[in-house]
């Protein structure tokens, strides 16, 4: 796709120059390959998703007026064709190579085979090669690893301070804040509707993948006066490799941490909810409920104490 | 390199709770490695407390943090100097040993470990850590195909393998490897073993009394110009 224009580009140069009668520059002709080709292994892994074709307009109904053929795409067609975008140029970086410690986490985690070490033993991430997870950068002990957009960076965290802010302001509660994917059902399906907003006391920080999720962001989501938190991710339908698997992994790591604290390890649950789920609403009504129950317990506990 | 796991939060809080204004102090070495105390760790540290702080409702801590690229040398810690000119207590997320050079840096401040530093060790896979060298002093690898039966053995024997070894794993722990047959098909693999067939006299514990001192530099007498 990316020779595809260039090789545009260098077609209406051509024309340009033939029309205003100048020889063509030579150079432009020994262009060097724009994009390394992927890694097999890369390949591989990467999940195939066809393309959706758009709705079009029945014959009969063509043939009334001029009106476009090709309808738009729905809502949920939108967000499910926008999940095979190659993600080109925004991966991972090691922004901080003085930090990095050649620990090889990113080797080990990557799902692609992306991260190798150069021959002065330095751990390197090809941009073109990177598919942009974002496991290796919250998997990265010294914090070496961004993304490179640097609105992908904070995204998260600033989509999370925002929801703290709305959520002191509305005063309902208990409140749970979950981090949901804007993949799934929350972006597209039957929770659509919680999309930026409270409903039944939930608040959502729309993630664009959930293996972004670092668990500082899960910390500072009950340091901030949450009864509960949730992940939900995307179900079968996610365009990456075990992203449910990181999830639990870092969900793990925090419940025990709340154990320790003496906060109840179940108010913190991964949810992989796809389109196929018949009850993603129970899961959620039955996780609300018992919020709601620990939060009672422990306001009239706190008003005993007092 | 050098592995640890983190101390258990209660554990840390306990520790904490006479000194209102903590450091907490990650390495950038064998910490980060080992993923017990690097930069990601000490923020999880920190959020954890922060969590614990706000939910009994009850703490009055004011953290920082702050992740030196090694903590076992005082240069690295230079840079500290002004950030802890109000501190109380330094939660060293270093090894034993960054917490003891931190201490020895800064000596009017109480310096508390935030990690158990378990063992001398190598990576297995991600996320789990196998011990590889007790750093006895005398390393006879050479005899033993470069497998160390003072670590990979659990009864830590020099003439293996014992009579508890059974399919090749070691009686204490049915899935742990017997170290001795360990050593014994990499001899065998290498054409080496006539070194099975040696006796292995008792080990050297000389070596052992501590603390032990390494002097890698020529003892050169200082006024002795250039003879």
């Amino acid at each position: 796709m990316v020779e595809a224009l260039a090789t545009g580009k260098l077609a209406a140069s051509r024309i340009d120059d033939y029309l205003q009668h100048r020889y063509p520059l030579v150079s432009k002709e020994e262009k060097e390959k724009l994009v390394g080709d992927l890694l097999p292994e890369t390949i591989e892994m990467i999940k195939k998703i066809g393309r959706l074709e758009p709705p079009i307009l029945p014959p009969e109904a063509r043939a009334k007026d001029f009106e476009p053929v090709e309808l738009v795409y729905d809502w949920e067609i939108a967000v499910n064709e926008a999940r095979r975008c190659l993600r080109c140029g925004i991966g991972a970086e090691i922004l901080f190579q003085d930090k990095c410690a050649t620990c090889l986490t990113c080797l080990r985690v990557c799902p692609y085979h992306v991260p190798y070490l150069d021959a002065s033993g330095t751990a390197q991430i090809p941009v073109e090669q990177c598919q942009a997870c974002g496991i290796c950068v919250v998997e990265c002990p010294a914090k070496a690893i961004v993304l490179r957009k640097p609105y992908d960076r904070r995204h998260i965290t600033e989509e999370l301070e925002h929801i703290i802010k709305s959520a002191a302001e509305s005063k309902s509660k208990p409140l749970i804040i979950a981090f949901c994917c804007q993949y799934g059902l929350f972006g597209t399906g039957t929770l659509a509707s919680m999309w930026r907003g409270a409903k039944g006391g939930i608040w959502i920080v729309p993630v664009l993948c959930v293996a972004k999720v670092e668990t500082g962001h899960i910390l500072r989501a009950f340091e901030m006066g949450a009864e509960g938190v949730f992940i939900a991710g995307c179900g079968e339908q996610c365009a990456r490799e075990n992203t449910a698997a990181w999830v639990r992994q870092r969900v793990e790591k925090v419940r025990k941490t709340l154990a320790q604290i003496g906060l109840e390890p179940e108010r913190l649950e991964a949810f992989n909810l796809s389109a196929a789920d018949e009850e993603p609403v129970q899961a959620l009504d039955k996780f609300t409920e018992k919020i709601g129950g620990l939060y009672l317990v422990s306001v009239i506990v706190q008003e005993v104490k007092s | 390199m050098i592995v640890a796991e983190q101390k258990p939060l209660e554990e840390i809080r306990r520790m904490i709770a006479p000194y209102p204004k903590v450091l907490l102090l990650g390495c950038g070495t064998c910490m980060t490695v080992c993923g017990a105390g690097g930069e990601r760790e000490v923020s999880f540290v920190h959020g954890a407390l922060r969590v614990a702080q706000a939910k009994s409702r009850n703490g009055t801590h004011t953290f920082s943090e702050y992740t030196v690229k090694r903590q076992c040398d005082l240069e690295f810690l230079d840079p500290l100097v002004d950030k802890v000119a109000d501190i109380d207590a330094i939660l060293s997320l270093g090894c034993g040993i960054g917490v003891q050079v931190a201490a020895e840096r800064f000596p009017d401040i109480p310096v508390l470990p935030g990690v158990n530093t378990s063992f001398l060790g190598a990576a297995d896979e991600w996320g789990v850590w196998d011990e590889r060298c007790a750093a006895c002093g005398d390393c006879r690898l050479e005899e033993t195909g470069g497998i160390c039966p003072i670590t990979r053995c659990t009864k830590g024997i020099l003439n293996g393998p014992c009579a508890g070894t059974k399919n090749g794993k070691c009686e204490a722990n049915k899935d742990m490897d017997c170290g001795w047959v360990l050593i014994y098909k990499r001899l065998e693999r290498l054409g080496q073993l006539d070194k099975m067939r040696r006796y292995y006299p008792p080990r050297n514990f000389r070596t052992i009394p501590r603390p032990k001192r390494l002097v890698s530099k020529a003892n050169i007498d200082e006024g002795g110009g250039d003879g």
